[in-house]
């Protein structure tokens, strides 16, 4: 071990379309208009940030068959978001989910070396496979990959796509001919961009199954979890950097990010009260029904949120009634003895102990308790830093920016200035 | 806006486009070029945009194909949306192409440069007619007749016209009493079932700044009209004369009337390569040179003025007098053209008024009305659709 620290890599996730963004503040600005980008991604940048991180859904999401109303909807389309970035950031990388399933190759590999030379090297793509037939219904191709295929589907794409970057190294020459050849694709041709700054952007994977771990193992530079505590973060960790040395890769050549939520006092105390309050912005009655009907698969509608937790049982049997969202419970009888237990043994209510189950930010307090907190967690390998989900737009990021960034710098664990004309691949220290 | 304008010569309502393409519409411009990793560089668009916008053009158009076309090129929605996030007042329309790409994608691509832009965005559909293009897509396509791809290309604007209508301007709410960020009301699936392809919708992006961002086909071929007349709201006419041209104008009426076209009719805008140089004898020199450089001769398919930009703003006056509603000048080289277009030729086309150049979204700015949008209820219809904020 050298006497040098961890470094923290640092992501900014603009805020997305779930209940953990609060829209009801009056800090919070619009989720839509590109002045909303700028001054995240600046305000990301004057962090000394490695990058900032979009999400991406390709339907709106929907609950008992209509549209989901409670939370932020709608999203602008990423690649012109951080194209036009690009224009209005110097250092900051470029990080955007693009959906293997519902894409192709040619234009996707077109459209992120096209990013990449506009932004000079800073472009990272956040390969998602998301197949289902109701976000399929928005595509003339439809939802026609088997679950069981979307890895396939998302290992040959990258494949495909790294193959295009490669056919031009010099931009004053002209391309080789390419041929791709798989079980999802067969193309050929010549492809129109030259070799991107980077040679290939970033290649970022959010899945969990083992199929996706081990595509992130074989493929990714970074993976984006949200295994953030201690213990299960230490776990997920050890797991993912042992399959990528099955791979025969460098475990250092891929970084486990994971998402945090954060909320920052002047004290502990002041940071506890803060957070509990954005916890109750952020679970509304209506919030709280909606989040429980997503366990217990029922409509849940007719129960009061100030009174007791539903007596039924979960329907475990029935087709899932939300759709457009990765389901998040695997158990759900486990699920509701658990949230009975907690609400008999605190005395809460329904809405009462979804606030105290389903949000609790996973870092909370004064400036000095996250810095340290981040660090510590670096340092003993829960990961390699930290995607910092805020939940105000655009301003959210601040109080991190400029409250635990000068720390995370005295520490000597984050950069205090951007090297000049540096690659996202050279903030993140993976080499192509 | 300036009131000199004399009868028979150009109108106030008539516009000046600046078509970009690479290195510029002559071949022989890729080779005069100091290096040509330059026009893959955001500072080479920015610039070129930056010349177009002080010439006072309304729009500038980002020539795009899939398939590798001279010495390749970045795609153009990525780059008019580096440059939307640098410029103020002039339009921009990429090419984005139909046949290969999803429309719930091409949607959402243009209303979010329209949000970039505030209101600024436009989209010049073209399609692969290729082979070539679609094994890149690995696509054995047997419909690669103008029919067909235009005909697709016409059911493919439809639905995005359809997504931008997805969402009324007033669908986020953000009502705390109840909870609601949005009103589901006002969200509509777009429920779309064509001969080629369904799309649900609604579209995942709000509806953009313009409601209806400028939608704008190129070409002289029936099909090509066929579908301008259906679906866009600006032609760009491109052929050898301006009597030639002045004839096509006549046809496209003609189809206009016959697809039975509602609303507005076409602008329609000629095309118009010029290279520009002080005298006539050094505009031939340079062209000389120029099609030496390309080793062929330029035949471009356009009109062309080679001279002073007095002869350039003089066929202007002739385009405009002959009833089109603009112009878009292809400079035959960037580097040298586009700055004497704004130079020299921009004050000339001033002073005859032929150039008014406003700041507003480009709707207004090419003279259409607000856009109404199909899935609201008459009332709550703002005459600019969520504002430009
Ligand atoms: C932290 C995290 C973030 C994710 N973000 C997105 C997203 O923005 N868009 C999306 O379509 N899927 C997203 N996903 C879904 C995954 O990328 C993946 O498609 C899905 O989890 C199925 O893969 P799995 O079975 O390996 O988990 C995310 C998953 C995780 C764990």
């Amino acid at each position: 071990m050298s006497d040098q620290p961890r470094q923290v890599i640092l992501g900014a996730h603009f805020p997305g379309v779930n209940n953990t963004t609060v829209w009801s503040d009056p800090a919070s600005g619009s989720h839509i208009d590109f002045e909303s980008f700028r001054k995240f991604a600046q305000s990301a940048e004057r962090g000394f940030f490695d990058f900032l991180f979009l999400a991406e859904g390709l339907r709106l999401r929907e609950q008992k068959g209509r549209i989901h109303d409670l939370d932020v909807v709608g999203r602008p389309d990423t690649f012109p978001v951080l194209a036009g970035l690009a224009a209005v950031t110097e250092h900051l990388g470029l990080a955007g989910t693009i959906n293997a399933t519902f894409n192709e190759p040619y234009e996707v590999a077109r459209q992120f070396a096209s990013l990449d030379h506009l932004s000079g090297g800073r472009a990272a793509w956040n390969v998602v496979t998301s197949s289902d037939a109701f976000t399929g219904e928005n595509f003339r191709r439809g939802g026609y990959l088997e679950h069981d295929q979307r890895y396939v589907r998302a290992e040959e794409f990258v494949k495909a796509a790294k193959t295009l970057w490669d056919t031009w190294p010099d931009a004053a020459g002209e391309p080789e001919p390419f041929e791709y050849q798989s079980t999802q694709f067969d193309i050929r041709g010549r492809f129109n961009v030259p070799t991107p700054p980077q040679g290939h952007p970033v290649i970022f994977q959010a899945g969990d199954s083992p199929q996706g771990r081990d595509f992130a193992a074989a493929n990714a530079d970074a993976i984006f979890t949200r295994h953030s505590e201690p213990e299960v973060g230490r776990k997920f960790y050890a797991d993912v950097k042992s399959r990528v040395e099955k791979f025969g890769r460098d475990p250092e050549s891929l970084k486990v990010l994971p998402g945090i939520s954060f909320i920052i006092g002047d004290t502990d105390s002041e940071a506890e009260e803060i957070a509990a309050e954005v916890r109750a912005q952020q679970v509304s009655g209506q919030t709280a029904l909606l989040l429980l009907e997503q366990i217990w698969n029922r409509d849940l509608s007719s129960y009061d949120p100030e009174g007791p937790l539903p007596d039924i049982e979960p329907d475990t049997e029935g087709p899932s009634i939300f759709a457009g969202r990765a389901r998040q419970v695997t158990d759900p009888h486990a699920e509701v003895a658990k949230l009975r237990k907690l609400s008999e043994e605190k005395g809460l209510n329904l809405r009462e102990t979804v606030i105290d189950t389903q949000s609790r930010q996973s870092f909370i307090g004064s400036p000095q308790t996250v810095a340290d907190a981040i660090i510590d967690a670096v340092q003993t390998r829960v990961s390699d830093g930290f995607i910092l989900v805020p939940h105000i737009t655009p301003a959210g990021l601040e109080p991190f920016v400029q409250k635990v960034v000068p720390l995370l710098q005295e520490r000597g664990v984050l950069r205090t200035e951007y090297p000049e004309g540096a690659t996202l691949r050279d903030l993140l220290g993976v080499p192509r | 806006m300036n009131s000199t304008h004399q009868p028979g010569s150009a109108s106030a309502d008539f516009h000046l486009a600046i078509g970009l393409r690479d290195t510029g519409w002559h071949p022989g411009s890729w080779f005069r070029i100091p290096a040509a990793q330059e026009v893959f560089t955001p500072q080479y668009w920015g610039s070129l945009a930056q010349t177009a916008e002080a010439s006072g053009a309304d729009l500038v158009t980002f020539d795009d194909s899939l398939g590798l076309q001279r010495q390749g090129q970045l795609d153009a929605s990525l780059v008019a949306a580096w440059v939307g996030a640098r410029t103020s007042r002039i339009g921009l329309v990429p090419t984005l192409t139909t046949t290969h790409t999803e429309p719930f994608h091409l949607s959402k691509n243009i209303a979010t440069l329209d949000y970039i832009s505030s209101g600024r965005a436009g989209w010049l559909a073209e399609v692969s007619a290729t082979a070539e293009e679609s094994a890149l897509f690995g696509r054995g396509r047997d419909d690669l007749d103008a029919e067909s791809l235009y005909a697709e290309a016409s059911d493919v604007v439809d639905v995005a016209r359809r997504l931008w209508d997805s969402w009324e301007d007033d669908a986020e709410i953000r009502d705390s009493a109840t909870g609601r960020f949005v009103d589901r009301e006002k969200l509509h699936y777009i429920d779309y079932e064509g001969e080629r392809f369904t799309v649900k919708g609604p579209s995942i992006t709000p509806r953009p700044p313009q409601g209806q961002p400028v939608v704008a086909l190129q070409g002289s071929g029936s099909a090509q009209l066929k579908a301008a007349a259906q679906q866009a709201d600006l032609l760009f006419l491109s052929a050898a004369s301006l009597e030639e041209t002045t004839g096509l104008l006549e046809k496209v009426r003609a189809v206009e009337s016959e697809t039975g076209r509602s609303g507005a009719p076409l602008l329609v805008f000629v095309d118009l390569q010029v290279l520009i140089e002080p005298t006539a004898e050094a505009a031939q020199a340079r062209l000389a040179e120029l099609n030496e450089a390309a080793g062929e001769d330029n035949a471009a398919g356009q009109q062309q003025v080679i001279g002073t930009s007095a002869e350039v703003a003089e066929r202007i006056q002739q385009i405009a007098a002959a009833g089109f509603s603009g112009v878009r000048l292809l400079p035959a080289e960037h580097h040298t053209d586009l700055p004497r277009i704004a130079e020299e030729l921009s004050p000339q086309l001033t002073e005859a008024g032929v150039v008014v150049g406003s700041e507003q979204p480009l709707r207004f700015r090419l003279g259409l009305e607000a856009a109404p949008n199909r899935y609201a209820d008459g009332e709550n219809q703002p005459a600019l659709a969520g504002g430009a904020a």
